[in-house]
């Protein structure tokens, strides 16, 4: 990649993290939006410290990253089943719709997901950063799912949808990470 | 095999994207102004072909058409609001996506004054469209400049990716491809207008 196309790249992820972190707050208020704009800026800066240099293997990450989206796909499962957007929509006072939460969640966001693992396989810069963004998400977003939303509902630990099945795309999220990081750091020296 | 899987779940979204575009979710998410030219197909495919055909026409064009047009979509937008009346107005955007995704396909280079005043009228149907649905839930002037930094926002996206793509050896002709199917979802678009 070379510099101009390095820094193209950032000007492009910035503006679509800026306008769709808009829509997100309007639409379902400001915690949703600080985990997933987090995970995107984070999985931004992972992703040029090390796969925008050197895309990573797509046989050593891909099938962490599918077990990921399939672990993945099981939480929001869960979410759907037990009305996570109205329960979400009361902490933040915002107004997102079963109908916004089906369109963003289950339809758009894995048809997003899947191509991030096409272009993984095809070592595209743009789904080196999906998978980043995927998998610093899972580590930051879901332990949030886990222990502060609920605790942000009345005042005390219980149920909120989606807790049950939270931590199990993290897993192998923490693998995938690990097994970038250290690819990148053994291929460190070697021409690109 | 694997860019033959790429095409087709391309194929898919694109499919998924415009079959689930029906006039009823067009611009179905909320009232805010910042979502308006999110959530409306037309609008959406327009914002991103002003910013590719910008950068495709390269130079000053890259700033001062989607500045053209963010301009005289304020413009627009203020006679919406005002209840004026333009006529054709769901037609000439979908025009607009058809004409953008010709120029992006034929690739002639034009003018950046002339570019810009072809553009300038796009800008303002499309400004007039999101002014005349402005609704209660937020204040006029917030409305306006919600609708215009998502749209300079899309130019943005539309206009890098452009760019990106103009630096791999294949992208001039991908440019191309994308122009022409942008045509071909405003020829949609079009075609759901006609009378019933």
């Amino acid at each position: 990649m070379t510099p101009r196309q390095r820094r193209l790249w950032i000007v492009l992820i910035v503006a679509f993290v800026a306008t769709y972190g808009t829509t997100l707050y309007l639409q379902a208020g400001l915690g949703p939006v600080g985990v997933i704009v987090g995970s995107m800026m984070g999985g931004m800066v992972c992703w040029l410290k090390t796969t925008a240099k050197r895309p990573a293997d797509p046989r050593a990450i891909l099938p962490a990253y599918l077990l990921m989206l399939g672990l993945f796909m099981v939480h929001v499962g869960e979410e759907f089943l037990w009305d996570f957007w109205s329960r979400i929509s009361g902490i933040f006072h915002a107004h997102w719709t079963e109908h916004d939460y089906v369109l963003l969640i289950v339809l758009v966001g894995p048809m997003v997901w899947i191509l991030g693992g096409i272009g993984l396989w095809l070592r595209h810069p743009l789904g080196n950063f999906v998978v980043w963004f995927m998998i610093v998400g899972m580590i930051l977003g879901e332990p949030t799912h886990l222990l502060v939303f609920p605790l942000l509902e009345g005042g005390r630990y219980h149920y909120f949808p989606g807790m049950w099945t939270a931590l199990f795309p993290m897993i192998p999220a923490i693998y995938a990470a690990w097994r970038i990081r250290a690819d990148h750091r053994a291929a460190e020296g070697t021409p690109a | 095999m694997v860019r033959r899987a790429l095409t087709c779940a391309r194929a898919v979204l694109v499919a998924a994207i415009v079959g689930g575009a029906r006039p009823a979710y067009a611009h179905g998410l909320g009232g805010s102004g910042l979502l308006h030219p999110l959530t409306g197909l037309d609008h959406l495919v327009a914002m991103l072909a002003v910013g590719a055909w910008s950068a495709q026409l390269g130079g000053r064009a890259i700033v001062a058409v989607p500045a053209v047009f963010v301009g005289f979509m304020a413009l627009g937008g203020g006679l919406g609001i005002l209840g004026l009346s333009l006529p054709w107005v769901d037609g000439a955007i979908a025009m607009s996506v058809v004409i953008l995704g010709c120029a992006i396909a034929a690739e002639r280079r034009a003018p950046t004054l002339m570019a810009g005043a072809a553009i300038a009228g796009f800008g303002a149907y499309h400004g007039f469209a999101h002014g005349n649905e402005v609704t209660g839930t937020a204040g006029r002037a917030s409305y306006v400049a919600g609708f215009l930094v998502t749209t300079a926002g899309l130019h943005v996206i539309g206009a890098v990716a452009a760019l990106l793509a103009l630096e791999s050896p294949r992208g001039a002709a991908r440019l191309r491809w994308s122009g022409a199917m942008t045509a071909l979802i405003g020829i949609w678009l079009l075609w759901c207008q006609r009378p019933r």
